[in-house]
């Protein structure tokens, strides 16, 4: 193949890809070598403009960097209970290795993305989770994926929820150092019939990295997918969450918060695919921006023609603490049925006056005032979380970040 | 322990309050009454230290301190509560986790112990009981999705917890039905004592039939027109606020 100077930043990777053992079995093989394909003919995206996708979130520094390759840190913390698989995707065995080959490249479309395919033909160290039929977990899987200084890593999840079954799984994404690195995660969640998962996502990587995150997500009838994020890192962060809800009566809620400061930029895309009917999608966004900081939040939904009884609704609303930070939010609806109830907002503003003077004739001073109010701001997001645990963790990750501002 | 001389405040450049004359000691309770418009709302605010209120010439000395120049937080530490006319609803904030903040902050500027959570809730719990208020109400979010009724409920657990000197309470009867008037006045009443004095802000006089006051001052267009006793509520009560304006003469009593 002829690569072009302009491309020239993407010939380290392709070099990666040719070093991999041939140890892998044929199907996965397969998968890499049409993904590094797909890679080396989409490139990074270096144009903002033009390129919908990316019009508002600019990774071209990427380009001017070169990071060494390493398999992904990752670490499941705590106990796994019975019923559960949480291993790494090298050590699959058996009806473990059956599901791997069903699922994994599936649902995260490499073909169409340049991280997916990157990620897809350089990922090492997969994590596999799976819960069989019926299992319902009580404690949360937790998941800790970290990188180092001057790094680049592919951190890959698998999720299989079978059939009735549920679980919640934390992801903790972090780095060691304070230089600069480049995680790439991918993960893909199956979520089976009558089956419930969910995730709550810590992004706290360093000020300085890279973030690029794809989860793509799969909800059967009557399955439900509830989903908390915190972007309160990366110096370039970027995540797209995409969902089908593929069978009748599938639902999801996506709820996330991104507090940034300085020169952060997070860049928070959904893309909800109504598939059937009956189906509902709930969407709650909020931030708080500091600084010179940036966020984005662009909230798609699809509905394909015929699903009855639909409903979507997304909110996303902002503090903008500075004049100089920045919120970009945009919603997409694109609908096909007549049969639907559809709402969306945004709102942007400061922390309410009255509600500080009412605060501080109670006592406090401005400074706390402010901050058990953006508290109780960002705290909304987390209304919906049944699982004890991580509602504490999800809890206390937010009043960790308000007490660092 | 409060003493206005001739105050005069403005918002905006508007003259709201036009020499107001005002002395409250320790124990005493006040009723400020008149008419929509009449500045009664001001003397709250300037008192609590809402931004946006300018006093323009006199003075406001609480036990012997300034207050023009003091920081809305101080004066809350210094012991003066308002209790709002329209308290205001924060989704995502419990009502236990702010008032135990705004607690320990007078605690500490007093010199006294800070209370952790579960102290906290013991001291919410028992002056909850005591004012006959749910408890539960100190876990839900401030005031959020609260009737109007539970809103000065609420208000009135506030001031029990945070034991202020003087209290400041806004149209305290405003939006309240026949029951909900008697149970918050009942707390009120309760919360009364000799080294604790209230300014009850009122448009009505059917609150002062729950909780009596030792003084009532008339407000009409940012001045005192009638100061008197309790007499002087029954006398508006009867005659409207017109009437009073009408005269040549107020009350005097002072």
């Amino acid at each position: 193949m002829k690569i072009s100077t302009n491309e020239a930043h993407e010939t380290q990777y392709i070099t990666e890809f040719h070093k991999f053992p041939k140890t892998e079995p044929s199907w996965l093989e397969e998968i890499r070598t049409q993904a590094m394909e797909r890679f080396q003919l989409l490139g990074f995206p270096r144009n903002r403009r033009g390129n919908e996708f990316w019009k508002y979130t600019d990774v071209s520094a990427l380009l001017t960097k070169n990071f060494e390759h390493e398999p992904a840190n990752s670490a499941a913390v705590g106990s796994i209970p019975n019923g559960l698989s949480v291993i790494n995707l090298n050590g699959a065995k058996g009806h473990l290795k059956d599901i791997a080959k069903l699922y994994l490249a599936k649902f995260a479309p490499f073909q169409k993305d340049p991280f997916i395919s990157l990620n897809t033909a350089l990922f090492q160290d997969a994590v596999l989770i799976h819960a069989a039929e019926g299992i319902k977990i009580k404690n949360p899987v937790k998941i800790h994926l970290h990188s180092n200084d001057g790094k680049v890593t592919h951190p890959r999840v698998l999720v299989i929820a079978e059939d009735g079954s549920k679980i919640d799984i934390s992801l903790s994404h972090y780095g060691h150092s304070s230089g600069d690195y480049f995680a790439n995660v991918v993960s893909e969640v199956i979520v089976g019939k009558n089956a419930s998962v969910s995730l709550f996502r810590a992004q706290r990587e360093k000020p300085d990295s890279f973030h690029i995150a794809n989860t793509f997500v799969s909800v059967s009838e009557n399955g439900r997918f509830d989903y908390f994020s915190l972007d309160n890192g990366g110096g370039v962060a970027r995540h797209n969450v995409n969902i089908s809800l593929s069978g009748q009566n599938a639902s999801c809620n996506l709820s996330g918060v991104y507090v940034t400061r300085n020169t952060q930029h997070v860049d928070n895309h959904t893309l909800i695919h109504h598939l059937d009917s009956n189906t509902t999608s709930d969407q709650l966004f909020k931030g708080i921006l500091l600084d010179s900081s940036r966020a984005v939040f662009v909230g798609q939904v699809e509905v394909s023609p015929g699903c009855k009884k639909v409903e979507t609704h997304q909110t996303n609303k902002t503090l903008l603490l500075s004049p100089s930070a920045e919120i970009n939010t945009q919603p997409v609806l694109d609908i096909a049925t007549d049969d639907i109830q559809a709402s969306h907002g945004n709102a942007v503003g400061q922390v309410d006056r009255d509600s500080i003077f009412y605060l501080m004739t109670r006592g406090l001073d401005f400074a706390s005032a402010q901050k058990i109010l953006m508290e109780g701001f960002l705290l909304e997001i987390l209304k919906s979380v049944q699982n004890e645990s991580l509602l504490l963790e999800s809890t206390e990750s937010i009043n960790r970040t308000i007490d660092e501002l | 322990m409060l003493e206005i001389k001739n105050l005069h405040v403005s918002i905006n450049g508007i003259e709201i309050l036009k020499g107001i004359n005002l002395k409250v000691d320790s124990g005493e309770t006040h009723a400020i009454m008149g008419p929509n418009g009449s500045g009664k709302s001001t003397l709250a605010y300037i008192l609590a230290g809402k931004p946006g209120y300018e006093i323009t010439k006199g003075s406001v000395l609480f036990e012997g301190s300034d207050l023009s120049t003091m920081p809305v937080e101080e004066r809350s530490r210094a012991g003066i509560f308002l209790s709002f006319q329209n308290p205001i609803a924060i989704p995502g904030v419990r009502m236990d986790h702010f008032i135990r903040a705004g607690y320990n902050q007078l605690q500490k500027a007093a010199g006294k112990q800070e209370l952790d959570v579960l102290k906290f809730d013991k001291l919410i719990k028992e002056k909850a009981a005591s004012l006959e208020i749910e408890y539960s109400m100190t876990k839900r979010f401030v005031n959020d999705g609260f009737s109007g009724g539970e809103r000065k409920k609420n208000e009135i657990l506030q001031m029990a917890v945070l034991e202020p000197k003087l209290a400041l309470l806004d149209e305290i009867d405003s939006g309240l039905d026949v029951d909900a008037l008697r149970e918050v006045s009942t707390a009120v009443n309760n919360m009364r004592s000799q080294s604790r004095s209230l300014i009850l802000v009122t448009h009505y006089q059917r609150l002062l039939d729950h909780i009596a006051p030792d003084y009532v001052h008339v407000l009409s267009e940012g001045v005192f027109i009638a100061q008197g006793d309790s007499h002087l509520a029954k006398e508006v009560e009867l005659h409207g606020y017109d009437w009073l304006i009408n005269r040549d003469i107020g009350f005097s009593l002072k």
